[in-house]
């Protein structure tokens, strides 16, 4: 990689000519600086829960409603020492995997698929738009009376938002592959299947991740609504069990393992995403090298 | 390699009128062209005036309404893997390397990984850019992805090569290098070139013919042979009193055109 930036620069007429010749002790800006940013949110996040603590203990807000954070904190070690995490993060995390990797993954084929089926496509396209902009909440009670109170109905649920965002973006990632490319392919008497794997796929890759990352966040929603409305276990479940007794720490306590487990799958995409399509981010990466 | 023979019998050719009820357009009258094989010839005229259509011809990319056109005997065909086409776009792939767009099209016909890497790299060596081969597009200069373009076309040794005004995106510094470049190629490797550009004087420089096509609907209205020694040193040539009378004479004709 380092070598690839510095050749790169070497070169008299090459982009990457400004960056290299900029003066020896440069001064980044703040927004360039991984620290500065890093300190950035500290004082944010310590701002903010300093007010809400501050605000909770000295009774200025009432702690029916809003709780404050060390009570929280608490709330969620007693809930790690319980069954948050051994019943109800396994058994939600079990029903978004399960529905999001199965629906991805036919969301993925169907989107290729289609794509080489222009009639049937045309044919599909306004049902998948109608079943696309049902609000998918509304189907949680049909889940349960289909596929009962158990995980599977939540596997549904997550399944049902996931497939179509994933569908979607793959779809337009397809879509978007440049004409000229496809041009070159005839030109040199690629087959069809070479013109799949070497043109569309790798154009279609940057577009698929978007649908994968968006897919994840909405099978999360899927399934922790669908816990809301029925369930045994779960982060909704739980979530629905302390409005209804006003345990309003344990709720908030629950809300924030829902955050921090979606920012670390959204930040594991993200590093996928940078190993299998690095193409995309390389001028990214040598700037912030050079 | 060689070139080989392109005859185009008495073509003509129509477009469908983009407004409706309207009757379809004439962009090319009935033309006939011979071209032998080792020729380098320019195509030049007005825009719109049919000289991308007969390149498109013999890439077997359109049939033509009226007239037939045969390459070496036969129909042209898409995706023939002895025509090489070169665009004014390059249509690198963004996520291969240099090494890796120039050998697509050697991956496309089943060349073995090693040897198609041995002649992608030397091919690249031979167009400058033998310090490039991990580069990717992105980090490249427009003049650098051209080169790999040009690269990517020639690897393959095709015996005819289709260029639709490959330099005419560049600036003039980096179009005058890669035109001597390729002029130097070619003259290595003598295949049929078919060069459609609007820049008279790139035509004249590297061609040994150049074909002037009226405006649009096209046919051709002029010939000129380039009687200029090779190898050619593009620079020299354009100070030349040779070429000037050239330009002067064939500039007579293509001026009526464009401005018809």
């Amino acid at each position: 990689m380092n070598t690839r930036a510095v050749t790169a620069a070497e070169l008299e007429d090459a982009p990457a000519m400004e960056t290299k010749a900029a003066d020896p002790t440069p001064r980044r800006p703040l927004a360039n600086r991984i620290e500065a940013v890093v300190a950035g949110w500290m004082i944010v996040a310590g701002i903010f829960l300093g007010l809400w603590e501050w605000g909770g203990t000295t009774g200025r807000l009432n702690l029916l409603f809003f709780s404050h954070p060390s009570a929280i904190w608490g709330a969620l070690v007693e809930g790690v020492r319980g069954t948050l995490i051994t019943m109800d993060a396994r058994y939600t995390l079990l029903a978004v995997l399960l529905g999001f990797t199965g629906a991805a993954l036919a969301g993925i084929a169907v989107a290729f698929a289609l794509s080489q089926m222009p009639y049937l496509r045309k044919v599909l396209n306004p049902f998948f738009t109608a079943f696309n902009s049902l609000p998918r909440v509304a189907l949680a009670p049909l889940f349960v009376m289909w596929f009962g109170i158990g995980l599977f109905s939540h596997v549904m649920m997550a399944a049902s938002l996931t497939f179509f965002v994933v569908f979607a973006n793959t779809m337009a990632g397809i879509e978007s592959v440049d004409q000229d490319h496809l041009l070159l392919a005839r030109l040199q008497g690629a087959t069809r299947w070479q013109t799949f794997k070497w043109f569309i796929v790798p154009s279609a890759l940057p577009s698929i991740f978007i649908g994968l990352e968006l897919g994840f966040i909405f099978g999360m929603l899927g399934t922790v609504s669908g816990e809301m409305i029925v369930g045994e276990h779960g982060f909704g479940v739980r979530l629905q069990r302390d409005a209804g007794v006003f345990n309003t720490k344990g709720y908030f306590a629950t809300l924030f393992l829902l955050v921090v487990i979606s920012a670390v799958l959204s930040a594991i995409f993200q590093i996928a995403k940078r190993r299998l399509i690095r193409w995309q981010t390389l001028h990214l990466v040598s700037r912030s090298e050079g | 390699m060689s070139g080989k023979s392109i005859e185009l019998d008495r073509v003509e050719q129509y477009f469908d009128s983009p407004h409706a009820g309207e009757p379809r357009k004439q962009v090319l009258q009935p033309t006939n062209l011979k071209f032998e094989g080792e020729e380098f010839v320019a195509l030049v005229g007005p825009s719109g005036c049919g000289k991308t259509t007969v390149l498109n011809m013999v890439a077997g990319l359109i049939r033509p309404t009226k007239g037939t056109v045969m390459l070496n005997g036969r129909a042209p065909r898409v995706g023939d893997t002895d025509v090489g086409y070169l665009l004014a776009r390059d249509a690198l792939l963004p996520w291969r390397t240099a090494l890796g767009n120039v050998t697509l099209p050697l991956d496309i016909r089943g060349v073995p990984k090693a040897e198609s890497e041995a002649r992608a790299r030397k091919i690249l060596k031979e167009v400058g850019l033998g310090d490039f081969l991990d580069a990717y597009p992105s980090q490249l200069s427009h003049g650098m992805r051209q080169r790999v373009a040009v690269a990517r076309t020639l690897v393959v040794e095709p015996h005819t090569l289709l260029m639709d005004e490959p330099f005419s995106a560049l600036d003039a510094q980096t179009r005058l290098s890669l035109q001597q470049q390729f002029v130097e190629l070619w003259e290595r490797v003598r295949s049929t070139v078919i060069f459609v550009t609007h820049d008279l004087t790139e035509a004249i420089l590297m061609a040994d013919r150049v074909l002037v096509f009226s405006a649009r609907p096209g046919r051709i209205c002029a010939e000129f042979p380039i009687e200029l020694e090779r190898p050619r040193s593009l620079a020299e040539l354009q100070g030349t009193d040779k070429f000037h009378d050239i330009f002067r004479k064939i500039w007579n004709v293509l001026r009526d055109e464009v401005h018809a």
